[in-house]
């Protein structure tokens, strides 16, 4: 059970940067307190930005710092989402992998190994990882009101921290900055039990790009 | 001062109210064993309930995959309508289980507790596959596999799983948990069960109370319709599957029947016998016989703790036959201006017709039929009490009865039985009957399928051909039940069964062997994952903190695996498994008893599924036949088995009754020609049925032989009155009270030949062919065998 919600928790965190480039907050409601008022004007410009665009790609750069690992591992790639139920997951280095969702369908690759298809209704695992993601993709934030303590961190940061303490047992925090001109997310760190901590460090960003038909169904990994 | 009539009547309706006084705490049941012959088979089949195989009931609902009421989409509205019609099925306390979706958490029930009894559960051949995982170049590819998965978006919750499980150990338990996938081919979405192609949603229920008996079957209905109403079903297709749809469609279609011949009959007979005794007494004559069935049903019910529905009916029904007595006493003291006389003339008559019919009916007391033998049971009592009642109070009716004139005359113009012109040509007519009836028994097949008594509406065929098509429901299976005192007991006998069927490569096995070994096996288990790593242990634990540290892992990274497998193993309990998300998967493969005791209902039952495959079922015979408490039950051979029972059966019995007849007949007349004469009706009754069924399916049911043992206790009655009153020159009564009985006989059961159900026809078909040959043989061919003058001397002209 506990792994249950860790992976809710994880993904709903973990993809939280698609909701400020992407969806459409919702009203806060009839909080009003200063910092309240100061969040939710900050959301608003989020999401003013985010409503223009339907797709997009980035590189990012993964940086995990785990108590397994006896240094901070880099791992590098390119993401793509095209709403509303496509993604594309690409690590480059070190270890070659493409993670795929288009809609119910999933493919993960890796270099050397089998693609492994699998559905997201019927995988326990990949279901509520596309579950996160799309309700992400979705733009409800209300519904990560509804697990969620939202604050501000600085002028252009928010940090999420859940309601639910078995949740918070596996991600204690998540600390999303945003680019204070473009308003797109640039980093977000994870913060999990123990000191284990994951950043994600997102550039060059294409907004409102096209793919190629088969981009969310193929790996093309070499 | 008290007529001696009204002492008679008073008596009689005494003992009719002693009699209802007794009825009113009846039991009756309408069980499906007891139609079954053979110990055996009832074995079979009380296991298949007990399994809950035959009282389960299947509910599938159906949307078309874009079609999005309300703005719900399809699959949505699906686990919505399946929750509450299955919160609701739950909440009537009518069902032993309903089961509409796993428990939340069933996915990870595996990851969490299943994973502790890794050791008790792993075999050798798990073994073997860890083996060659701890193989270096393995070793290095697994901890390769892990390094990416933590770091892929995956791999935040997977932490705790790869450094607890580094070599994916979980994979064999995972692999064991699909083989148990039941006989639905299915998806498993949010705990609901959906088809592959998620436009339907299965639920099922279990009811307590049997669902071959129609009054359950229509309160399970009525309760399914009821939570169907209350949700909004537009655009979603419903469908009941399995015996409870069977059991309506029947019960429906013999109660329109039933309503719509029984009151035909009814009115048809009593006008006819206004008609043709001319009076009101008439009625007296029909009901007189029948006023003992109370007393028949209450003396039953000392006899059966429990009665049967069908046993009941058919009783009533053969008691009618009692009516023939009553018309024949009536007719005699009617006919007689001496009363005494006319009583002497037919006690003797009345008295042999009653024995050979009662005859018939012991000869089915030895049915291994229970409903037969109930059935046989009330007959007997019932035509003796009739005939008691019919011998008290017919006379009664008769005082200052002006029939009497009516019937001289009527007698005086033309007797039938001392007619005996063209007397070579009837016998001629009469055996090339004999010889084509002789002719059609042999070229009848007997079906013995029962579901060929089974009439389930176009609906139903419907609703079962798309439940197929939708969840590839495989109705060929063979289950082998293993039965223990004990659950231990019940499991170890599971896994011989699960033993021996890997030893002869039996493929497609579902057994809970896989996942629920017996506590010995787990002991075994352990022993040898005990043995397996002393050898391994310490150096596979260098091997993968080596190769972890070369990928990027600290040292102690897999410090959980090293510990766990340095732990007590432990074993699994059953209630571990059945109090799990996955208990669903499991009820229908392990029974425990029932808090009400009956023999078997004390023993756990453990299934194993295999395929039905041809040969498989004797294979499994020779494997498995000399396992005490293994059960094996096979569908079509248990099918199969059932026929042939019954078959003998009813050969046996019918048999025998022509023998007992042939015997009590010859015992008593000691005469042959007189015999012969007696038995012509019957040998025409047999030949006429015979005929008719080559003419119309070329085929016999068990409900034509039935009938056919009844139409021979009839028709030798026919033979009997002749017999007797061809020895009488002044007799003038019996043709007509033999027409009378014959038509009545034909008018009560002759409607039947016209009902919409099979069964009710075949009975109607049956008797109309019998008794339409009998009668006119036994006015017509048994006088010309008896030859024309008195004392039976023939002489024919």
């Amino acid at each position: 059970m506990a792994k249950l919600l860790a992976w809710h928790s994880s993904l709903l965190l973990f993809f939280l940067f698609f909701a400020t480039v992407c969806f459409v907050p919702r009203s806060w409601g009839a909080e009003d307190t200063a910092d309240v008022a100061k969040l939710k004007s900050f959301l608003g410009q989020i999401e003013e930005q985010a409503s223009s665009v339907d797709a997009f790609s980035c590189r990012f750069e993964q940086i995990k710092y785990l108590a397994i690992f006896s240094k901070p591992i880099f791992f590098y790639g390119n993401l793509s989402i095209d709403r509303p139920d496509k993604m594309r997951w690409e690590i480059t280095k070190p270890l070659p992998s493409v993670l795929l969702l288009d809609g119910e369908n999933g493919l993960q690759c890796s270099a050397g190994r089998p693609a492994r298809k699998f559905n997201t209704v019927s995988d326990p695992v990949m279901k509520i990882v596309a579950k996160q993601i799309w309700s992400w993709m979705s733009g409800d934030y209300m519904a990560l009101r509804e697990s969620y303590t939202i604050s501000q961190k600085g002028d252009f940061g928010i940090l999420l921290e859940p309601f639910d303490s078995a949740v918070a047992k596996v991600i204690s925090s998540v600390l999303v900055q945003f680019n204070p001109v473009t308003l797109q997310p640039t980093s977000v760190t994870i913060s999990e039990a123990g000191k284990d901590r994951t950043e994600l460090l997102f550039t060059d960003y294409v907004l409102n790009n096209s793919f190629a038909d088969d981009y969310f169904s193929k790996c093309f990994l070499k | 001062m008290i007529s001696s009539n009204k002492l008679k009547w008073f008596f009689a309706l005494s003992l009719m109210l002693l009699g209802l006084w007794g009825a009113k705490g009846i039991h009756l049941r309408d069980d499906v064993l007891d139609l079954l012959p053979g110990q055996a088979v009832r074995t079979d089949i009380e296991i298949l309930q007990r399994l809950g195989l035959v009282n389960r009931v299947f509910i599938s609902f159906e949307v078309d995959a874009g079609d999005v009421q309300g703005g719900i989409p399809p699959v949505s509205r699906l686990m919505k309508i399946a929750e509450a019609v299955g919160v609701d099925l739950k909440k009537t306390n009518m069902f032993r289980e309903v089961v509409y979706r796993l428990d939340e958490g069933f996915e990870w029930f595996t990851y969490d507790k299943l994973w502790n009894y890794l050791p008790a559960l792993s075999t050798e051949d798990d073994l073997a596959v860890i083996a060659e995982k701890l193989d270096l170049s393995s070793l290095e590819k697994i901890i390769s596999d892990n390094f990416a998965q933590l770091n892929s978006p995956a791999g935040i919750p997977l932490v705790n799983q790869v450094r607890r499980d580094p070599l994916a150990l979980i994979g064999l338990l995972f692999k064991r948990l699909e083989g148990l996938k039941g006989e639905f081919s299915m998806t498993i979405n949010e705990g609901f069960f959906f088809s592959k192609d998620r436009k339907s949603c299965l639920i099922w229920a279990e009811s307590l109370d049997s669902l071959t008996d129609s009054v359950n079957a229509q309160k399970i209905k009525d309760i399914i319709d009821s939570s169907l109403k209350q949700n909004d079903m537009r655009g979603v297709t419903v469908r009941i599957v399995g015996t409870l749809p069977h059991t309506l469609a029947n019960a429906e279609l013999v109660q329109n029947d039933l309503r719509r011949l029984l009151p035909l009959a009814s009115i048809s007979l009593l006008i006819f016998l206004l008609f043709s005794l001319r009076g009101v007494r008439a009625i007296g004559v029909m009901v007189i016989p029948l006023m003992a069935a109370p007393i028949a049903i209450a003396l039953l019910n000392l006899i059966y703790d429990k009665i049967s529905t069908l046993a009941l009916g058919f009783g009533i029904v053969l008691m009618g036959i009692a009516v023939d007595f009553s018309i024949h006493l009536y007719l005699a003291l009617s006919a007689k201006e001496n009363r005494d006389k006319g009583l002497n003339d037919v006690v003797i008559p009345i008295s042999l017709a009653t024995l050979t019919t009662i005859g018939v009916f012991v000869v089915l007391l030895f049915s291994e039929v229970p409903s037969h033998r109930q059935m046989a049971t009330f007959a007997i009592i019932g035509l003796v009490c009739a005939v008691f009642f019919s011998f008290l109070l017919i006379p009664t009716i008769i005082s200052g009865n002006r029939l009497t004139s009516h019937v001289t005359v009527r007698a005086s113009k033309k007797n039938l039985l001392h007619e005996t012109r063209g007397a070579y040509l009837k016998i001629i007519s009469w055996m090339l009957l004999i010889l084509l009836g002789g002719w059609s028994w042999t070229q009848l097949e007997y079906d013995g399928d029962l579901r060929s008594l089974d009439v389930p509406s176009q609906q139903v065929i419907d609703d079962e051909q798309v439940f197929r098509k939708t969840w590839h429901h495989n109705e060929s299976q063979t289950l082998i039940v293993s039965q223990g005192k004990s659950i231990a007991s019940a499991l170890e006998k599971n896994d011989i069964v699960f033993n021996k069927l890997k030893a002869i490569n039996v493929s497609g096995v579902q057994s809970l062997s896989a996942i629920l070994p017996s506590l010995k096996t787990q002991t075994e288990n352990i022993s040898n994952w005990s043995l397996f790593w002393a050898n391994r242990a310490e150096k596979s634990k260098d091997n993968i903190r080596k190769i972890g540290e070369e990928m990027g892992f600290t040292a102690d990274a897999f410090a959980p695996f090293f510990r766990w497998l340095d732990q007590p193993d432990n074993l699994l309990q059953p209630e571990t498994l059945l109090n799990s998300p996955i208990r669903p998967i499991l009820i229908s493969m392990l029974r425990t008893p029932a808090s009400d005791s009956q023999t078997i209902e004390k023993e756990f039952l453990v299934t194993t599924i295999v395929p039905d495959r041809d040969h498989l079922f004797s294979e499994l015979t020779k494997v498995l036949g000399q396992e005490q408490g293994v059960t094996i039950i096979s569908n079509s051979k248990w099918r199969t088995q059932v026929e042939k029972l019954l078959r003998y059966d009813i050969i046996r019995l019918s048999t025998s009754a022509g023998l007992l007849i042939v015997v009590l007949a010859s015992l008593y007349f000691r005469n042959l020609r007189q015999t012969i004469a007696v038995l012509a009706p019957v040998l025409s009754a047999l030949s006429a049925m015979a005929i008719y069924g080559l003419l119309t399916t070329g085929q016999l049911n068990m409900m034509h032989v039935l009938m056919g043992i009844m139409v021979i206790g009839i028709s030798v009655d026919y033979g009997i009155f002749v017999v007797f009153a061809n020895k009488n020159p002044d007799e003038h009564v019996t043709s007509k009270a033999v027409s009378i009985c014959a038509v009545s006989t034909l008018i009560g059961f002759g409607v039947l030949a016209f009902a919409d159900h099979y069964a009710l026809s075949t009975l109607g078909a049956t008797v109309l062919a019998g008794i339409g040959a009998a009668w006119p043989t036994a006015l017509i061919v048994t006088p010309v065998i008896l030859g024309a003058r008195r004392g039976g001397i023939t002489k024919w002209k």
